[in-house]
């Protein structure tokens, strides 16, 4: 049934293409041209639909399952067998390559009861009759393959070989029965007490890519890559829950057993999860546009969190309404935001038309929590659920680009972040006026030492080497870590981040945004890879930038300019020297301020290890500032960038030394208890 | 209260010392690290999340624990949050070498401020040095000794509590209900490190007052008299909780907004920080003149109800001082 809705689907978007052109077209190169648009239509028709019925056992922790799978060969090239990942199984056990790997091996696991480890059980796989296939029951041809690290441990991806390879253009229909046992919550999915979060849960073909080969990766890293498809979703769950998930809500049946049967369908989507727990607060508004789509907003809220309703939202919108009008249109016209229970670990995580923001109980305003996972992971509707990267190998150009827009649109509409710290396990906050968070994020990533040259961004993503050496640290979920954040952050967020600011300023936002919006509407529903973003900056820029990527995505170089020296010489004569420490080139600017107010700006190729500017004028040299408009965001260190005269280090350094002694004084009166 | 303002500036003064010499060394590793950028114009005027990213990744030492947000309510709660949770003592080596040391300058002193509260007059410079002397043994060896009982309160009671609390709570979904029980933790623990301060303190007190040199004999009596007496005891110690907490609220009202580089701002806010150590030092000081107070009256009752013994407790200053 799901597949001649999905025809009819796919019929109604073909006509509506002839609709707008036929009656206004007479020109047969024009009909040729609608041929070519159809026909390329008709190849972007979904190659994995999903037909779902899934039933939620709280008390076992347990979600049965069948899938009814259509599969459709849209290469050149024919697949003898078919891949599966089975993410669930990355909790099987300790030895699985998930856990195993240094990123995750927390501390948490340890406090993980026998009942509470994760599996997925596929029982029965066979194809459907039809397509010119009879139908064969292949349950004893499961193999666990291990493609990536060759871990016999490791079972998170299922091959079957066909009785014959599905040729090209050819469609396979498969069935299968399986069986999930819901984990603590660990890497977004699991559940905690009757809050149920079930993402990554079913058996998900991997892509069969235009080489021939399969691109299905065990589950090293929590991101993910998965073909366009329709899901047709029936959800059963107690009566009485409240249900979130991918696609707009059909259908919601009371069961005589006293359960609920919940249906779900979107087209178009490359993945389809879903949230049931009895403690949500539903609410709803609408995103309204003059030129954009509306979308409607459903929000599931924890009752610990009643009143930030309007936060969610807010957000919501502002990110819809930017990423909308820089990119284009959301497509789905509806978005469903899960405000996720606490510590349950399944915060700020993105999947089509559902998102998981996260707050706190105490959540003080002008926190920007939960404003900004909010626009993160909405931005990631049109960065990862549209434009659809491979997130295995290119993690970076969805989270890099979501993470840069979502950084300009938080600082545009919400301005500054205040700092917030948190006391007493995190219970308690404290907002400070006046101290906000660095705008300057490759600040903070050191500079000798900098986290940057961790690894090398053009690295898969499910390669990157181990995380910081820093040790220990709590995340906002309470969790302890062993590692901090490594290379992967580093080079799929901070990294891009910083990459794609530097570009900005380096083409100026008319262009920039030109190449994002011509990336987005070049690459809706596919597959881009890095160098197809590239390539676009390329095309709109006018300019080859490889000496960017080079240094910046193919290398880890580090980029740090200083001024070194500001020298006078004598009879007017002043020099201003200035110095490349770091491995990165970037052409700078230098702006000199002299004392009688004349601005001097000077333009630095950035080329040789360091330079002079020599100037002669009476009025001595006030301020010298290299990239004085902060171009180079990827500058390491922002304070040697600058030279003062008559710096305020003394007295800047004599007053926080004296806030530092206060709280000195105060620490001493703690340890006069033990007296 | 007032016979001891020359002690209480002493304390006040140590306390002074022993935070500003270490500032300096503070203060110079932030210039250092601002050299002659302009982030020492931002630093002065409000602050630099930008060099302070720098500064936080490069810095060591004492330098290390400079924090951006130790203002006002901040610096409190961190404190404070580092008493509870035993992370006093892992601030940094320098901050608990200086946090050692200034307990220790505590446990000299307290002989004099008993013995000037129970004697109830002033002492000359030499008497005041002579009372310390005296009872500082006794006293470091309390000190001691109440050290084992701390450690056990957050090496081996804490961590339990956090895993049983974690344990029951496991399942919820509603922060505000693990607020509960959190809260209910770390009531455990102040009441633990409440009760065995007010325990040693009770046991320095006998020990002034009936010139007592065992550290286990006073201990016994002051356990007995708190024993026999826990509504009293119970009583004075909230009140005085409530007093420093009053203090505590005051100062939390200072904003926490980096102020500028005025003379007038700066002089407030650190008059606003002294007049709280002052008053925490106060609170301190009160608190061992209304337990040596309430002691006394136990004593004295306690010699009253004993046949043969006068109403009236008197405790000689000679005795005191021998």
């Amino acid at each position: 049934m799901f597949a001649s809705r999905a025809c009819e689907a796919r019929s109604r978007r073909q006509e509506e293409s002839r609709g707008a052109h036929v009656n206004t077209v007479r020109d047969p190169t024009w009909i040729v041209l609608l041929i070519l648009v159809a026909s390329a239509a008709l190849s972007q028709a979904w190659a994995a639909d999903y037909k779902l019925e899934a039933r939620l056992d709280p008390a076992a922790r347990t979600v049965s399952g069948s899938a009814h799978i259509r599969w459709s060969n849209k290469t050149t090239f024919a697949a003898s067998d078919l891949q599966f990942h089975l993410y669930y199984n990355a909790w099987l056990n300790p030895q699985s390559s998930f856990l195993n790997s240094n990123r995750m091996r927390e501390e948490a696991l340890k406090q993980w009861r026998p009942n509470e480890w994760a599996a997925i059980d596929v029982s029965r796989l066979k194809i459907l009759p039809g397509n010119g296939f009879a139908e064969l029951d292949l349950t004893s041809a499961i193999q666990y393959i291990q493609p990536d690290d060759g871990n016999p441990h490791d079972r998170t991806v299922m091959k079957v070989i066909l009785p014959r390879p599905v040729k090209p253009g050819e469609t396979i229909e498969i069935q299968v029965e399986f069986k999930i046992k819901v984990p603590r919550p660990f890497a977004r999915t699991g559940s905690r007490g009757e809050y149920f979060f079930i993402a990554q849960w079913f058996p998900k073909l991997g892509v069969f890519e235009k080489t021939g080969a399969w691109n299905c990766r065990q589950f090293i890293q929590t991101e993910f890559f998965s073909e366009f498809g329709t899901y047709d979703v029936r959800l059963v769950v107690p009566g009485g829950w409240i249900v979130g998930a991918t696609g707009r809500q059909q259908s919601h049946r009371q069961n005589k057993d006293g359960t609920a049967t919940h249906h779900f369908y979107q087209e178009q989507v490359i993945d389809f999860a879903w949230v049931a727990s009895p403690d949500f607060y539903e609410f709803r508004d609408r995103f309204e546009h003059p030129h954009l789509k509306a979308v409607d907003l459903r929000l599931l809220l924890m009752l610990d969190h009643l009143g930030q309703e309007s936060r969610y939202f807010t957000a919501a919108k502002t990110a819809l309404k930017y990423f909308g009008e820089w990119l284009g249109e959301y497509p789905y016209g509806h978005l469903t935001i899960i405000d996720p229970a606490y510590l349950s670990n399944s915060g700020g995580m993105e999947y089509p038309t559902l998102i998981t923001g996260g707050t706190r109980w105490l959540n003080l305003p002008g926190s920007q929590v939960p404003e900004e996972v909010t626009v993160h992971e909405t931005g990631h509707q049109f960065f990862y659920a549209v434009v659809a990267n491979n997130e295995f190998e290119d993690a970076w150009l969805d989270e890099g680009l979501t993470e840069y827009s979502t950084r300009k649109i938080m600082r545009e509409a919400f301005g500054s972040a205040p700092v917030v710290r948190r006391y007493f396990e995190g219970f308690i906050p404290l907002l400070f006026e006046g101290i906000f968070q660095s705008d300057h994020p490759a600040s903070g990533l050191g500079t000798f030492e900098s986290e940057l040259k961790l690894d090398v961004m053009a690295t898969p993503a499910w390669q990157y080497g181990p995380a910081a050496r820093r040790g220990r640290s709590a995340d906002a979920t309470g969790l302890t870590r062993v590692y901090g954040p490594g290379a992967y952050t580093v080079n799929s967020y901070t990294k891009p981040d910083l990459m794609l600011i530097t570009l900005e300023r380096h083409l100026g936002w008319g262009k920039f945004r030109s190449i994002l919006q011509t990336y987005f509407s070049r690459w809706r529903f596919k597959h881009p890879r890095a160098e197809d973003f590239f390539n676009v900056v390329h095309e709109v820029a006018g300019e080859d930038f490889s000496w960017f990527w080079n240094q910046t995505y193919r290398s880890s170089h580090v980029f740090d300019y200083s001024v070194d020296a500001v020298t006078d010489l004598g009879n007017g004569l002043q020099s201003v020297h200035l110095r490349r420490w770091g491995e990165g080139v970037f052409p700078v600017e230098v702006r000199v301020e002299f004392s009688d107010a004349t601005v001097v700006r000077e333009i630095w190729d950035g080329q040789s290890r360091w330079t002079r500017f020599d100037f002669r004028k009476k009025s001595p040299i006030r301020l010298v500032e290299v990239d004085p408009d902060g171009k180079l965001a990827l500058d390491v260190n922002y304070t040697n960038n600058s030279w003062v005269r008559k710096p305020a280090s003394k007295s800047a350094a004599r007053k926080w030394a004296l806030k530092w002694a206060i709280w000195l004084q105060n620490l001493l009166e703690h340890f006069a208890f033990f007296s | 209260m007032h016979r001891a303002k020359r002690l209480i500036l002493l304390i006040y003064f140590s306390n002074v010392l022993l935070a500003l010499i270490p500032m300096l060394f503070v203060e110079e590793s932030i210039q250092s690290s601002l050299g002659p950028s302009r982030a020492g114009d931002h630093l002065a005027r409000g602050f630099d999340p930008a060099w302070y990213a720098e500064f936080r990744t490069a810095a060591t030492g004492l330098a290390s624990t400079f924090d951006a947000t130790l203002l006002s309510a901040g610096a409190l709660l961190k404190g404070l949050e580092a008493f509870l949770n035993g992370q006093l003592f892992k601030t940094s080596a320098g901050i608990t070498l200086i946090g050692l040391l200034y307990a220790l300058i505590w446990t000299w002193w307290s002989g004099a401020f008993l013995s000037v509260y129970i004697l109830q007059a002033p002492l000359s410079r030499d008497q005041m040095l002579s009372a310390s002397a005296r009872f500082f043994p006794l006293f470091l060896r309390l000190a001691i000794l109440s050290g084992i009982f701390y450690f056990l309160i957050y090496a081996y009671l804490l961590p339990r509590l956090t895993e049983f609390t974690s344990q029951q709570t496991r399942n919820l979904v509603d922060e505000r209900v693990v607020f509960l029980w959190a809260s209910g933790k770390w009531l455990v623990i102040l009441l633990c490190l409440a009760t065995i301060g007010v325990w040693f303190d009770y046991a320095k007190i006998v020990a002034v007052i009936q010139s007592r040199r065992s550290a286990a004999l006073a201990l016994i009596q002051a356990l007995g008299l708190a024993m026999r007496n826990p509504g009293r005891v119970a009583l004075l110690y909230l009140s005085l909780t409530l007093i420093g907490l009053l203090f505590l609220w005051f100062y939390s009202f200072l904003p926490t907004k980096p102020w500028e580089q005025t003379w007038r701002g700066m002089t407030a806010t650190f008059a606003a920080g002294q007049f709280y150590i002052l008053s925490r030092i106060w609170v301190r000081l009160l608190s061992y003149s209304s337990q040596a107070a309430l002691v006394h009256s136990f004593l004295a009752n306690e010699m009253r109800s004993e046949p043969g013994v006068p109403a009236t407790v008197t405790f000689r200053q000679e005795t005191a001082m021998r």
